[in-house]
């Protein structure tokens, strides 16, 4: 019988290019903003404990590189994942255009079992601009997330802080959920396995 | 709700077999010195023909037509230089102890004879003059944010770079918090203490090192030329130790040109039209350059932002590093446009401007793009994941428990059905995530990875002996990390972290490269032709797989144009490998080479 494994979680921060998705995750995990972060190569991740009531998990968050290019290497981490976070700039409406993109592009590179219910959540990001500069408006955002299936939406500003922790918590809860559906399914996969290893038709001597 | 109908839901049959011998073309990293590559030489610059830039012919409507779309001009060195290099050689010769190009393999690591030689050249007084070797207190960053126009390139004078990086000052360095080259000292990884106390010691190799170029560029019957030679002795086994050990600071911009043989891609005038035509462009390309620009090197002091109100942040105040960098990263982009514009290459064109004036940077680029990392940063980024199969084999040859360590946290769940079918070499067409992280190696060639003066000693070597320099440097890498990577129980998290953060503190240069070179270890004779046969067999590998994958996934709905360069992917020019592969002739030579593996490994265990 499997012992209690270490509860980890798997989030993926996918958008365009310069929208905030290191700074988003800097904020949530160091509690700090920088105007010094570099473009990630890549990808980067940090990994955070967190107490979702009461029980402790260990969130992993990968920040991705933005430009479109990039999405070709993105394929084998992307598995596995529990919760994706699309990101926008408020400021920048072809970044909130290609969420819907990002979304797609993760459905089929992360190859998940149901993708009718695989949580995602959607960060509009830079709340802190002047209002002038906003070109994407909280109640056009919403629409979107309903039509695109109902996903939770939060504004932020990494700069200042705004709303990290709200968004944060409910991607863990979401991914926790998401998790706790495939380990089910995970740990029968593995009692059949188990049967086909013993059984010898593989081996490579 | 349970999988039942899936018969074979994971795991991955991983026993795949470490030395294959039924794979003809499976190729095998060296293990001894058996082959000579010194026509790898001649080679390189056989490779080295810019297809011509057809989309650019309206550039070339003046003066001499064979500013571009003339093969012949760019490959040949200009009469006038190869004289001067012969006649300069010619003078002093008999003071080289050792002519090899750079196929001979013996003895990387000096012996201590060798060493007390080199002493022995110090200590001929009059070598080292007041020109070649000066400690002058000044300050540190003399010149900061020069203002220039954006664009007009008359005014984009060729400065002399190299007096950009102010010679060691040791009072200087330890008491900004600044190094030679306007970065932070100190960062996440490593402290301003940390610093100075290894900055302390290693000072004291830099000027070592820098009286025996001095005496190395003398002896030859080169000038130092005011402490800026601009030509370089002919290679040698000693010039290649020399280089090894790091090029004076000083001098890299100008020895970086010199040994990626920059004056036979520069083309005269050619930049400035570059730039010309590119005034008021706007694509998707400048458009993440831009976005770019003050993410390249936010802490650097000619980079850095000029911090003002928000206000009035207008572009007239951005420090003229960010314009030249523009620059640089916009005129490529035309320039070469199956590359565009692609993430890390504003580190590569950033630290190229610290060494180099905007013209030379701009070229250098295109050595970098083309010659040493062909295909590496294409649109499809194909070339990056070549690169990575070449380091699987690599760690899989040299350090195997690692290799199997990556397979292991390979993919679980598995939609392909035909698994079976595949042979060992699924793990070139899908890459183990860990690959992820060391494709930023290659990509930004180590910038941001290592710190930079360790970085800079790559560079160093990956101009005079190419990138098989880079993978020699990851395995290195690894096998510092590998008791880590190997201890019990280690998680996938903490492979990663291990990966992702270890080699920023790997101040001490000193460290990895005598590693790289250490005696008796396989990977310090991985020759360029190795890597470029390993290329050639990960990319055969990827094609046929991924035809196989093409026409099998419906890839219709993805809406990123990811695809739709797919026939240009499988096009051989774009990696360059740089010879014909002869692959019978190849194995034949290579089966002895896999024998005596084998055997070594064996006596091993």
């Amino acid at each position: 019988m499997p012992l209690k494994k270490k509860t980890l979680l798997k989030v993926i921060i996918l958008g365009d290019s310069g929208v905030g998705k290191t700074s988003l995750m800097q904020q949530f995990v160091n509690g700090k903003f920088s105007h010094q972060y570099k473009a990630t190569i890549g990808a980067d991740f940090l990994t955070k404990e967190l107490s979702i009531d009461d029980k402790t998990v260990t969130m992993q968050i990968w920040d991705t590189a933005g430009q479109e290019r990039f999405q070709s290497l993105g394929v084998a981490f992307y598995r596995g994942a529990d919760c994706c976070v699309l990101v926008y700039d408020v400021t920048n409406p072809k970044s909130f255009e290609n969420i819907s993109s990002w979304k797609d592009e993760f459905l089929i590179q992360a190859n998940v079992k149901d993708p009718e219910n695989f949580p995602f959540v959607i960060i509009g990001n830079k709340v802190d601009v002047d209002e002038s500069k906003k070109a994407i408006s909280q109640k056009k955002a919403q629409q979107y997330a309903i039509n695109l299936g109902n996903l939770p939406i939060f504004q932020t500003s990494a700069k200042e802080a705004v709303n990290i922790d709200q968004a944060f918590d409910v991607i863990a809860r979401n991914a926790l959920q998401q998790e706790e559906n495939e380990d089910f399914n995970t740990d029968f996969d593995d009692a059949i396995n188990i049967q086909l290893e013993n059984d010898n038709q593989n081996c490579a001597c | 709700m349970l999988s039942k109908d899936k018969k074979s839901p994971s795991m991955p049959n991983i026993r795949w077999q470490r030395f294959n011998m039924n794979n003809t073309s499976l190729p095998i990293l060296p293990n001894n010195k058996i082959i000579n590559d010194n026509k790898l030489k001649s080679n390189n610059q056989d490779q080295f023909k810019f297809k011509d830039q057809p989309h650019l012919s309206h550039l070339n409507n003046d003066n001499n037509g064979d500013i571009i779309n003339n093969n012949n001009s760019s490959l040949s060195i200009p009469n006038s230089i190869s004289n001067q290099i012969s006649i300069a050689s010619s003078l002093n010769y008999s003071n080289l102890s050792v002519i090899d190009l750079y196929g001979a393999q013996e003895d990387d690591v000096p012996s201590e004879q060798d060493q007390d030689q080199d002493q022995d050249q110090d200590l001929d007084g009059d070598i080292v003059d007041d020109e070649g070797y000066v400690h002058v207190s000044e300050q540190l960053h003399p010149h900061i944010v020069k203002k220039s126009s954006n664009i007009d390139p008359s005014s984009r004078l060729i400065k002399d770079h190299r007096n950009q990086i102010p010679i060691i000052n040791n009072d200087n360095i330890l008491k900004s918090d600044r190094d030679r080259y306007g970065f932070k000292k100190s960062n996440n990884f490593i402290s301003e203490s940390d610093y100075n106390q290894w900055w302390i010691s290693y000072s004291q190799h830099l000027i070592r090192r820098k009286k025996k170029w001095n005496t190395l560029i003398l002896k030859n019957g080169l000038s130092l030329n005011k402490d800026n030679p601009k030509r370089f002795p002919p290679k040698s086994e000693k010039l290649k130790r020399y280089i090894r050990k790091g090029i004076p600071s000083e001098w890299r911009g100008n020895a970086w040109w010199y040994f990626a043989k920059g004056s036979e891609v520069l083309q005269e005038g050619f930049y400035d039209k570059l730039i010309e035509s590119s005034i008021d462009l706007m694509n998707k390309d400048v458009e993440i350059i831009n976005r770019d620009l003050n993410r390249t090197f936010p802490d650097n002091i000619y980079f850095k932002k000029i911090e003002k109100d928000d206000a009035d942040n207008n572009d007239d105040d951005e420090p003229e590093m960010i314009q030249q960098l523009r620059r640089v990263l916009v005129a490529f982009s035309i320039y070469q446009p199956s590359i565009g514009y692609c993430q890390s290459m504003n580190f590569i064109a950033g630290l190229l401007l610290i060494f180099l004036d905007e013209e030379r940077a701009f070229w250098m680029l295109v050595i970098i793009t083309k010659r040493l990392l062909p295909g590496l940063h294409e649109i499809n980024l194909e070339g990056v994941s070549i690169h990575q199969g070449v380091l699987m084999l690599a760690l899989r040859d040299y350090l195997p428990s690692i290799f199997e360590k990556f397979l292991k946290i390979n993919l679980i769940d598995d939609e392909d059905e035909n698994i079976q079918s595949i042979s060992n070499y699924e793990f070139l067409n899908r890459l183990p995530p860990v690959m992820l992280t060391t494709s930023s190696w290659f990509m930004s060639i180590f910038i941001g990875i290592l710190p930079i003066e360790t970085t800079l000693r790559v560079w160093d070597c990956l101009f005079a002996e190419d990138s098989c320099f880079l993978f020699k440097t990851s395995i290195a890498i690894f096998k510092l990390i590998e008791p880590k990577l190997l201890m019990n129980g280690i998680d996938e998290m903490e492979i990663f972290t291990t990966i992702q953060n270890s080699p920023k503190y790997l101040l001490d240069s000193n460290k990895i490269f005598d590693l790289i070179f250490k005696r008796g270890e396989f990977w310090n004779k991985l020759t360029q032709d190795d890597i470029e046969r390993c290329k050639k067999f990960v990319y055969n590998q990827r094609k046929q797989k991924n035809h196989y994958k093409d026409n099998n996934k419906d890839s219709s709905n993805l809406k990123f144009n990811r695809n739709l360069l797919n026939d240009k992917l499988w096009n051989e020019d774009l990696y360059g490998f740089k010879k014909n592969i002869g692959v019978l002739q190849w194995n034949k030579k290579l089966s002895e080479r896999m024998k005596l593996n084998l055997k070594k490994n064996f006596t091993k265990s």
